[in-house]
């Protein structure tokens, strides 16, 4: 991965390409890759749809190898929706085929005059981009089953729908997944729309005759990657709840906690949540012969997608996650299964962030647009949004401005970004997480790590109401440290609890690079990537006072416990005081 | 109390509707002030090394539970269990979570003795299984028998697909299962 492509699709004659060396971006990937290019390239003060914004794609640094669940792919920009910086991350193909294409990162620049469809494909002979306007207003699945017929089934593509050639704030990237299928997104920060401010509506990769990438020490890889994928298969998160159950495991455990966001975050328990709850869901897609453990991309050991297929067995979407079964189920309580798969199903071809629509279409039910419940109601509302009506565009627009819209207070938003399955009172620590990230409401940002990694630099009390601030740092640096890697952030229940799984990780990288590599460089990687972003939110006009949840969250107490937001504003200040 | 007893053939797909009715929630009698781990072992019959190896999250009236021995169950106390869970907040659910910090203030604290301490000899519990506890150990559970009030027993047998549950539960000549009428419902492997 030792090349950038650049698209400038400003440039007269058409999208310029360029290839380029790594520079100064030599030795990072992912996250670290991605918010370092906006941070040094982007001025902070643009504007997300236009010509000084980037979009960069790129691959983490183990992406290409034989490392298992090295797929992830991290995108980059400033976010049309936060107005801060964005990474946005995805599962799916692209990564592998993207690494080994030999390509740290694709970075698409400039604006286009008129209203261009590029396509771009990759593959080892070159790049080439054509304005093909059949294209123009295809839903993902659509324009995957073209692209299929063009260039066959092995290629990986990268694909906005209908929401991103509308530069909606919701709009998603999608990547396809093994089976083709237009199914993981880069869901969050509307991405989206910054692909479709470039003009560009596809890049389709094709790794056909790249080898997989080769580590410097090649014994000593496969020695990590074998303790690796053992560490991997034996923990009973990754090899046990999520494969058999998916990620939809979550919704009977938070729910039992009190602490799934329920009618817009109105309590934190949900009374239909055994009709939609993970084990319904995976008994019934094996009833209709669909598949409950599956990968999203090749490499995966964790296995924790699956198949949803219809009543009559058809293919209908991949099997949806928890945050978008709470978002679409408990959150505007509905609790037909079949409903929220549609509107996966819907998502996923318009090119939709699931839980900002899941959010947003809470505060219509709460403002008495629809009733909350109304499961048709909320599948009109997506397909208005597809169809980009005025009621379509103030959805799509995101949680934040459709309670604008509806002169509502209760927009649960931090930096204007939903905020996803788990109610920041009942888990205070998350409430953290969500305030202080520069990503806005995110759950993946402060993600849980091996202790080892947690004790670096001191170790605080847990029992202690401090302890959640220095918890909340030190998870959002590892977090960001693997963000980097490729690997998905399940890999971190493993290392969690299995010191030799944790050093496989590090011996991976080590062997992959020919480095020596620590636990403290993976946290000095973390802070690193982490001030980036903090560095450019400041420039682009943010203070303390957007790392803050809502106000509203200090005042409602939600149900079962009666608890509301606690932690002082002085502490949330000092989560990043490193 | 009445009985309904139900055997299905191993590779009946309907195993899959009885498992799940242990996730929506059911109860149990057990004597009165039992620790969370003895109702684990004595009522529910988990083996030790599961309920130390396997049952990793713990929740007692909608708080989640770090010591199962100091954790002690009153009459209508509500107890859910689960292996371990993914993402942060998984994490932070588990007993004895490193990360129980973030969720300080929702967290199990024992109380003192409750009118009815040491005046009950039986209590009711409610139980919910998930996941993997769910699927290990339900069989056992089914087969031992789960009492449910009379709706939830007439949604239950319905969900088995048995037609006209409201009459396989009232024998004739009485009045239709009420909500306040309890069911013992046992769910056993059909000889083969």
């Amino acid at each position: 991965m030792d090349s950038i492509i650049r698209i400038d699709v400003s440039a007269a004659k058409g999208p310029k390409v360029t290839k380029e060396g790594v520079g100064s971006y030599a030795g990072i990937g992912g996250r670290a890759l991605t918010s370092a290019l906006i941070y040094k390239e982007v001025p902070a003060l643009c504007h997300p749809l236009g010509p000084e914004n980037k979009l960069v794609i790129a691959p983490g640094i183990l992406s290409g190898t034989a490392a298992g669940n090295s797929g992830r792919l991290s995108i980059g920009c400033k976010s049309p929706l936060t107005g801060g910086i964005k990474e946005s991350n995805a599962g799916g193909q692209a990564a592998q085929v993207m690494a080994r294409l030999g390509y740290a990162a694709i970075v698409l620049e400039g604006a286009p005059a008129g209203k261009p469809c590029y396509l771009v494909h990759i593959d080892k002979n070159g790049i080439k981009i054509e304005d093909d306007q059949s294209l123009k207003g295809l839903g993902n699945y659509a324009l995957i089953d073209i692209l299929k017929k063009r260039y066959g089934d092995k290629v990986a593509c990268i694909s906005i729908g209908q929401a991103g050639e509308m530069k909606l704030p919701s709009a998603s990237i999608a990547c396809t997944d093994m089976e083709m299928h237009p199914t993981r997104h880069a869901g969050r920060g509307g991405v989206g729309a910054v692909m479709g401010a470039k003009g560009v509506k596809a890049i389709v990769l094709d790794d056909e005759g790249c080898p997989m990438r080769t580590p410097k020490d090649p014994e000593k890889f496969k020695a990590a990657n074998k303790i690796w994928v053992e560490g991997l298969k034996k923990h009973p998160v990754t090899g046990g709840g999520l494969p058999s159950f998916g990620t939809n495991v979550l919704s009977n455990i938070i729910n039992e906690a009190g602490g799934l966001p329920t009618n817009n975050f109105r309590t934190g328990q949900f009374a239909g949540v055994s009709k939609v709850s993970g084990e319904t869901m995976a008994a019934l897609e094996t009833k209709r012969g669909g598949l409950a453990t599956h990968g999203c991309h090749r490499g995966c050991v964790i296995q924790c997608s699956g198949i949803y297929n219809d009543a009559q067995g058809n293919y209908l979407t991949k099997q949806p996650e928890y945050e978008t079964v709470w978002a679409h189920g408990a959150n505007c309580g509905i609790d037909d299964i079949d409903a929220i798969a549609r509107l996966d199903r819907l998502e996923d071809d318009i090119g939709l962030d699931t839980i900002e629509m899941g959010a947003a279409i809470g505060v219509a039910m709460e403002a008495g647009y629809l009733k909350f419940g109304d499961a048709e109601g909320a599948i009109r509302l997506i397909e208005e949004v597809g169809k980009g009506t005025p009621m379509g565009r103030i959805i799509g627009s995101g949680t934040g401005a459709t309670a604008k819209a509806f002169g509502i207070e209760r927009a649960p938003v931090v930096k204007n970004q939903a905020m996803p399955a788990y109610d920041p009172r009942a888990v205070m620590g998350m409430g953290v997480t969500y305030a202080t990230t520069p990503m806005g409401a995110d759950h993946t940002a402060g993600y849980a790590v091996t202790a080892n990694v947690l004790k670096v630099g001191g170790f605080v009390d847990p029992l202690k109401p401090e302890g959640q601030i220095e918890l909340s740092r030190n998870l959002q640096i590892a977090t960001a440290a693997i963000d980097s890697t490729g690997m998905c952030l399940f890999i971190a229940f493993a290392v969690l609890d299995q010191p030799e799984t944790f050093q496989a990780f590090i011996d991976l990288i080590n062997a992959f690079y020919g480095l020596a590599l620590t636990g403290d460089d993976v946290t000095a990687l973390g802070k690193s990537i982490l001030k980036n972003e903090r560095d450019f939110n400041k420039a682009a006009g943010f203070t303390k006072e957007d790392d803050r949840l809502p106000m509203y969250f200090r005042r409602e107490a939600i149900a079962p416990h009666n608890v509301t937001f606690q932690v002082k504003d002085e502490d949330l200040d000092k989560v990043f005081n490193w | 109390m009445r009985t309904i007893q139900i055997e299905l053939p191993r590779a009946d797909l309907r195993w899959g509707a009885a498992l799940g009715l242990l996730q929506a929630g059911f109860s149990m009698r057990a004597r009165a002030g039992i620790s969370a781990r003895a109702f684990m072992r004595e009522t529910l019959g988990f083996p030790d090394a599961y309920i130390e190896g396997a049952v990793s999250t713990v929740f007692i009236d909608d708080s989640p539970v770090d010591d199962i021995d100091a954790a002690r169950l009153a009459e209508g106390s509500r107890i859910a269990l689960s292996a371990a869970m993914p993402g942060l907040v998984g994490a932070v659910m588990r007993r004895h979570s490193p990360y129980a910090a973030l969720r300080e203030s929702i967290s199990y604290r024992e109380r003192t003795g409750g009118a009815d301490e040491g005046r009950l000899p039986e209590i009711r519990v409610g139980v919910k299984l998930f996941n993997s506890v769910m699927v290990d150990r339900g069989p056992e559970v089914l087969a031992r028998g789960i009492h449910l009030g009379g709706e939830k027993a007439i949604e239950a047998l319905q969900w088995l697909g048995i037609e006209d549950a409201a009459a396989t539960m009232a024998p004739a000549g009485t009045i239709a299962a009420k909500n306040d009428a309890e069911f013992l419902l046992r769910i056993c492997e059909a000889p083969s």
